[in-house]
């Protein structure tokens, strides 16, 4: 398959035709001898995937070629090969954007073709990395990723067309499980900075210790045990946004800190001296009131105000119950895709029960639920009975999927629901987990488990 | 054919392929160049433009390298070296001529000997 056009310029035949021989060994390369410069941009309409050119065609330099080249097509790679060996030559043209300069030996045409499959990768990795971008664009896009129709999920999504819109910061607030970073992700994702990193970070998950020097980075030889330079989140975040998820966690000292690089734009690196210059959209969030931490004196005022920005208040999901159904619907599609089984439906009894709990785990709670009722539902149909709440039992969807459990002790619960569902049927449920009969006889016998 | 010859080698070019077509081709490119640059030699030792002689020297490098013609190396670096169009420069031309002149029949012969 011909996939990859090269174009040779090359006014010495006997060079131009070894080049052509050399790289035609290959069949995914389509390779054209070109004879002259003029010639060469004249066939610029074929969209050649790479040019090597002759440093000295007669019609015009190679640096002179270089320069039409790019400006009728900038993004194609260019390769200059040449009996020229000043090294600043090659320097000027490398510093002009050309992917490599090849000089004219004996080793030529190997150096070549390594060049040729490192730029195929780069390409490769590129166009992934283009793809993946897009891919994370569409995720983020809100409209698909934070699923509701109620007002207030609608006056929520005008604040984030805001926040994107502008660099101003963000300051997120809603109870745990809310979506606040997803929230943060749409901001990030929906405005300019998209194509530059988004960097989260977790207030309340750094040991007190560490805050500093995850956040500011540090110098080799800055403390025992720094061996080498660390960039801080500040730094990985330049150009994009940086995501202060529960910053109410945040020690006053540094909060002093924070607010001084929020001042100054710049920091510097735990035992360095140069400052480096930082852009970076900040998006906070906070289960907390922030504003009754100031007053308690548990956070600073004066960076209150610096990083309050454009508030956003997510709902508890309990105030948008319009949503809770479409939300259980989403989470059901889901998971669904993800494990290959066809559609599960919710019966209607089920969706009276659903709406008549309180969710305090709000839409991180309704999740898990759902996908416990999934797990448990049968005929891919979820019924009242597979349905269980936190509050009020032993086995909730918290104990199954939140807490540590060793994996013998997660073996024991899923057998044991299975037992339940097949009506002690130890040869179904082996045959359906499929494991050995002889494993769940065993902790029937030794009491590990018990029957229904 | 012999790939190794006194005056000249054609190692480089079987080491790329032992294909007879290929060879051929090139071989034949290889006569046409330095018949070329034979008489852009000649005519430059009329003009005795130093720039021109040094972009033509450019260009025949590559490929009189390659074939490992024997004495050009040492007279292309030299020529390469120099800033003025003087005697030693002027002998330099000659010798080089002089060594395309000599190698053309004998690389001729070889075409006929090859069987593509």
């Amino acid at each position: 398959m011909l996939d990859f056009k090269i174009f040779i310029v090359e006014d010495d035949k006997w060079y131009g035709n070894l080049l052509h021989h050399f790289l035609s060994q290959n069949p995914d390369y389509e390779v054209t001898l070109i004879g002259s410069g003029k010639e060469c941009l004249a066939q610029l309409h074929r969209k050649p995937d790479l040019i090597t050119i002759d440093f000295g065609l007669p019609d015009m330099n190679g640096e002179e070629l270089y320069r039409k080249i790019k400006q009728a097509q900038p993004n194609v790679p260019v390769i200059i090969i040449s009996a020229q060996e000043k090294i600043t030559t090659a320097v000027d043209l490398l510093k002009m954007g050309a992917e490599d300069y090849l000089v004219k030996d004996e080793n030529t045409q190997q150096l070549l073709w390594k060049a040729i499959i490192r730029l195929r990768e780069n390409q490769s990795l590129k166009n992934e990395i283009t793809q993946l971008k897009a891919e994370l664009k569409t995720r983020y896009d809100y409209s698909t990723s934070i699923v509701g129709k109620s007002p207030a999920l609608q006056a929520v999504f005008r604040l984030i067309d805001k926040a994107a819109g502008s660099m101003i910061n963000v300051s997120i607030t809603g109870e745990t499980g809310t979506g606040k970073e997803l929230v943060a992700k749409a901001v990030h994702y929906n405005s300019n900075r998209s194509g530059h990193p988004y960097v989260a970070v977790n207030m309340a998950a750094i040991p007190k210790e560490l805050v500093e020097s995850e956040l500011f980075g540090y110098e080799k030889g800055a403390f025992t045990g720094a061996q080498n330079r660390k960039t801080g989140r500040f730094e990985e975040a330049n150009g994009g946004t940086l995501f202060l998820d529960e910053i109410g966690e945040m020690d006053l000292n540094i909060q002093s800190k924070l607010l001084r690089v929020l001042q100054e734009k710049e920091l510097i690196r735990l035992g360095g001296n140069s400052k480096i210059k930082l852009d970076f959209r900040l998006v906070v969030a906070t289960h907390k009131n922030l504003a009754d931490e100031v007053k308690k004196g548990n956070f600073r005022e004066d960076l209150y105000y610096r990083i309050v920005g454009l508030p956003i208040a997510l709902p508890p999901l309990r105030e948008r119950k319009d949503d809770l159904l479409l939300l259980t619907q989403f989470f059901l599609a889901n998971y669904c895709k993800e494990n290959k089984i066809p559609e599960i439906r919710v019966s209607p009894a089920s969706r009276e029960k659903l709406l008549s709990y309180n969710y305090p785990g709000n839409i991180r709670e309704l999740k898990s639920v759902i996908e416990l009722a999934a797990v448990m539902s049968e005929n891919n149909v979820i019924e009242p009975d597979d349905i269980t709440f936190l509050s009020g039992n032993n086995h909730d969807v918290d104990t199954v999927l939140n807490t540590e459990l060793t994996l013998r002790e997660y073996t024991r619960l899923i057998i044991r629901n299975y037992l339940k569902r097949y009506n002690d049927n130890v040869l179904l449920v082996a045959e359906k987990l499929d494991i050995g009969k002889s494993t769940i006889y065993k902790m029937l016998q030794t009491g590990e488990i018990e029957g229904a | 054919m012999r790939a190794d010859h006194a005056l000249y080698s054609y190692n480089y070019l079987y080491k790329i392929s032992d294909n007879p077509a290929f060879i051929h081709k090139m071989i034949s490119l290889f006569i046409n160049s330095v018949t070329e640059y034979a008489g852009d030699l000649q005519q430059l030792q009329e003009t005795k433009v130093l720039h021109d002689l040094k972009r033509t020297i450019h260009k025949l490098k590559p490929s009189v390298l390659s074939m490992e013609v024997t004495g050009a190396r040492e007279i292309i670096l030299m020529l390469e070296e120099k800033s003025v169009w003087d005697e030693d420069l002027e002998k330099l031309v000659e010798q080089l001529k002089g060594i395309f002149q000599q190698i053309k029949p004998m690389m001729e012969a070889d075409l006929t000997e090859l069987k593509i």
